[in-house]
């Protein structure tokens, strides 16, 4: 592995802020003695998990539609996808849920309960994640496992956007980059694979990544 | 579950729930540009289906000029034939950066268990890439199917030699011992035939002796072959010169006979059948009957992979006797030493494999007599339309009076149309320039040539007008030397045979060449040395390849039920439509190819007869 591809890794471990370090800290410590202990070890594998996220907020709890897509060096495996619409069918603003039926195409509606939540947390494990403006969009989930676990996501970080930023303004220091996902995937020449749904958004950010860390190799 | 286009081959053959499971199923990949996909040897894991990109398909043992066999471009699969073998027999590299879906084994392997359709698409394609690939590496570009490849060596008889005094009796008792039905003798160093028939009409007609030396009743105008010839040239021969026997000699030294039955145990085609039909037709009836059996006869050449040269000499062969056994069927003897009957356009080119119109004309001598001459023609032109030729739509036909004139009117018209130099005129040369006698006295066509080439080839400013058509339909390339793909198919007529053929007639007339078909006309102007003889082998590759997807896209037209007259002109447009996404990827890359080498064409023939501004 080339020494930027390592750095990049410790730095997205970092990245966040002391807040969050001393979260993810104190988390640890308090479910040391849980099953969920080994989500908090360091992940040494190659492997890191695509995720995207889409939220509403309604009265009750807000409804929220999640893929996540583990990727390797150079697949994708979208046959192996994580793909779930949390909020409670009954008692929840049924407009919402259908809209996020319709946008997001995500799969089942399950009501937030320990057990779904459990095997999201299991199926990302401790595998660094991946994702287009990650801070903003896991913050429901993260509110959600923090009512629900006890703990938000521990994992280290890579927000796909700010590697995009920063490829852009290393090339061309000048210029204003372009901010949505569409453009940066159509600047970096990147299939946009069914933008609609949330799978497709987290397979396409899964793409631009790989193709970020191989651009960033290049230039290394 | 994944975003992916299925409708194309070979996802079609499945349902939707099969579609569903691959879907489900599949993962994604991305390959780097020169990053090898799969190596030669390798065991197959994935069926990849490309998103993105482009793959090339290598022949790691072949020298690198050659080596590249496949081109995959995004919408095609490969991966597949890997798994049904166990390894991959090539290697895959990326061409460009590339994004695959990997279909697993597994479930490639469950797909192809419930849905047999699906698994034969793939092992259709894998004999029918098989085969094309022995097709190009055999040599000289000769198809391997074994009825190609039969050299008369392997088919010839030991030649029954006798001296030429020898009288009948003991040559009947020689030939009964040697169960043979021919013999030769040689008298005075030439070679002369004797058959069992020859030696039945010397007794019995002639009046010869028993005791009468052999030599009176011999033949002496053999048709030879060499050894090494193919054997379908012989069959070939055989039917120009109506005979069943040919000698074999090799540098003038007596090797062996090859007779018709030898050649028929070798074909069981039923080519010799037709032709055999046609010899022997004595009324137009029976002349109609094998003459409508010929679109078989092109089937049965396709099914046995016969190289499309061969296939369309001997169907000029076959057109040829047709017509002059329909000549002399409507036209009295009187008349037949001063007239010349000539056909044109493809026929003309020998070039014509199915009956698709008739372009012909008459040419009558200067003192030629002739009163009911426009009835005769009529009747004529109303035989061939019986006998499964379709009438002109340019009515160039012999029923037609312009197109029968003596001599000294078809020089002045030639005068005419060379200087007036319209559209109407050029189309006019370039048609007289494909002229080909049939029947009648060929003499009088090559004195009308003469003329043609006396006026038109060394006017330059003609052959540039008489160039420009070639210019007139552009090549189906993109502006990144792709194949264009329209939905309702790229036009493969105007797109790449028109322009060979009629570029490669300029030159010709330029050079004076005799000859009429496109390839011969190659072989000449690289003989010429106008063409260099690479290019020009190219240009008849690409012509061939050409005819053949049109030739295909006929014979598909014929096997439809026939409907209505209006249906069968739409069908004669569509047959020059090829659909570029319907071909295999190999076939594709042959088309593009073959593109490229019409491009070419034009550019240098814009070069030559200064095109670059009109």
């Amino acid at each position: 592995m080339s020494g930027i591809r390592l750095l990049d890794r410790h730095v997205a471990l970092f990245s966040g802020s002391l807040r969050t370090l001393l979260r993810r800290e104190s988390d640890r410590r308090r479910c040391a003695d849980s099953p969920y202990a080994w989500l908090f070890q360091p992940y040494m594998g190659e492997e890191l998990v695509a995720l995207a996220c889409t939220s509403t907020p309604t009265p009750t709890s807000p409804v929220i539609s999640l893929a996540a897509v583990v990727l390797s060096q150079q697949q994708v495996r979208t046959s192996r996808a994580f793909v779930l619409t949390l909020g409670a069918p009954g008692q929840a603003d049924h407009a919402s849920l259908r809209r996020h039926h319709l946008l997001c195409q995500a799969g089942c509606v399950a009501a937030p309960n320990r057990d779904n939540l459990n095997a999201l947390v299991e199926f990302i494990g401790n595998r660094p994640i991946v994702g287009w403006q990650l801070d903003q969009r896991i913050g429901a989930l993260n509110a959600l496992l923090r009512k629900r676990l006890n703990f938000a996501l521990p994992n280290a970080q890579v927000d796909v956007e700010k590697l995009h930023q920063r490829q852009l303004r290393r090339l061309h220091p000048e210029i204003e980059a372009p901010s949505s996902f569409a453009q940066a995937l159509a600047c970096w020449q990147v299939p946009a694979m069914g933008m609609q749904g949330v799978l497709g958004e987290a397979t396409s950010s899964a793409l631009l990544y790989m193709r970020l860390q191989r651009i960033m190799a290049e230039a290394a | 579950m994944v975003d992916v286009d299925l409708s194309q081959l070979p996802f079609t053959l499945l349902d939707d729930e099969g579609r569903d499971h691959i879907r489900r199923g599949i993962d994604l990949a991305y390959f780097d540009r020169d990053e090898i996909i799969l190596e030669t040897g390798q065991g197959g894991e994935f069926v990849y289906l490309i998103h993105k990109g482009e793959v090339a398909e290598i022949d790691p043992t072949l020298p690198s000029s050659t080596s590249r066999i496949g081109h995959y471009t995004a919408g095609d699969l490969f991966g597949a034939i890997s798994i049904l073998n166990g390894k991959s027999r090539y290697r895959f590299k990326a061409e460009q950066e590339c994004l695959c879906y990997l279909l697993p084994k597994a479930l490639f392997q469950q797909l192809c268990r419930h849905y047999p359709d699906f698994s034969n698409f793939f092992r259709q394609s894998l004999t029918h890439k098989a085969r094309l690939l022995t097709e190009k590496r055999a040599e000289g570009g000769v198809t391997m199917a074994g009825f190609m490849l039969a050299k008369v060596s392997e088919c010839m008889r030991a030649p029954l030699l006798m001296a030429a005094a020898t009288d009948i009796a003991s040559a009947v008792k020689q030939l009964n011992d040697s169960y043979a039905d021919s013999l030769l003798v040689e008298t005075q160093g030439k070679l002369g035939m004797v058959t069992k028939t020859d030696l039945l009409n010397g007794l019995v007609l002639g009046g010869s002796a028993v005791s009468s030396p052999l030599d009176e009743l011999a033949h002496f105008n053999l048709v030879t072959v060499a050894p090494e010839q193919y054997l379908f040239e012989v069959l070939v021969l055989m039917t120009r010169h109506k005979v069943t026997r040919v000698v074999v000699l090799e540098q003038n030294v007596l090797k062996g006979v090859v007779e018709l039955t030898d050649v028929l145990s070798y074909f069981s085609s039923r080519s010799y059948v037709v032709s055999l039909q046609v010899e022997q037709a004595s009324s137009l009836e029976t002349l109609s009957a094998a003459s409508q059996r010929t679109p078989e006869l092109v089937k049965a050449l396709m099914a046995q992979g016969v190289k499309l040269r061969f296939a369309m000499d001997l169907l000029a062969a076959l057109n040829g006797r047709i017509m002059s056994k329909a000549w002399e069927f409507t036209i009295e003897e009187q008349y037949r030493d001063q007239s010349c009957m000539m056909v044109m356009g493809s026929e003309g080119r020998g070039e014509q494999i199915l009956k698709t119109d008739q372009d012909n004309g008459l040419i009558l001598a200067d003192d030629a007599r002739w009163p009911d001459l426009l009835s005769h023609m009529q009747t004529l032109t109303d035989t061939l339309i019986q006998l499964g030729y379709p009438p002109c739509p340019g009515n160039i036909m012999v029923s037609n009076p312009e197109w029968v004139a003596t001599v000294s009117q078809w020089k002045s018209n030639i005068a005419k149309w060379a200087s007036e130099r319209d559209g109407d005129s050029l189309m006019k040369l370039a048609i007289m320039l494909d002229a080909h006698a049939v029947a009648g006295n060929p003499s009088l066509l090559a004195s009308v040539r003469e003329e043609l080439f006396e006026r038109c080839s060394r006017d330059e400013l003609l052959l540039s007008y008489f160039a420009r058509t070639a210019l007139r339909f552009s090549t189906p390339l993109t502006l990144f030397g792709s194949l264009k793909k329209p939905q309702h198919g790229i036009d493969i007529k105007k797109g790449g045979i028109f322009p060979i053929v009629h570029g490669v007639r300029t030159m010709a007339l330029e050079r004076r060449i005799q000859a009429t078909s496109t390839f011969d006309r190659l072989d000449a102007l690289a003989a010429d040395g106008r063409l260099d003889r690479r290019f020009a082998d190219d240009l008849g590759e690409a012509l061939a390849l050409f005819s053949e997807l049109r030739l295909k896209q006929q014979l598909t037209a014929l096997e439809t039920p026939v409907g209505a007259q209006e249906a069968n002109a739409q069908n004669s447009s569509r047959a020059n439509r090829v659909v570029v996404q319907n071909l295999s990827s190999l076939e594709r890359d042959l088309l593009r190819e073959a593109m490229h080498i019409v491009k070419d064409f034009k550019q240098r023939l814009s070069h030559r007869y200064h095109l670059e501004y009109s």
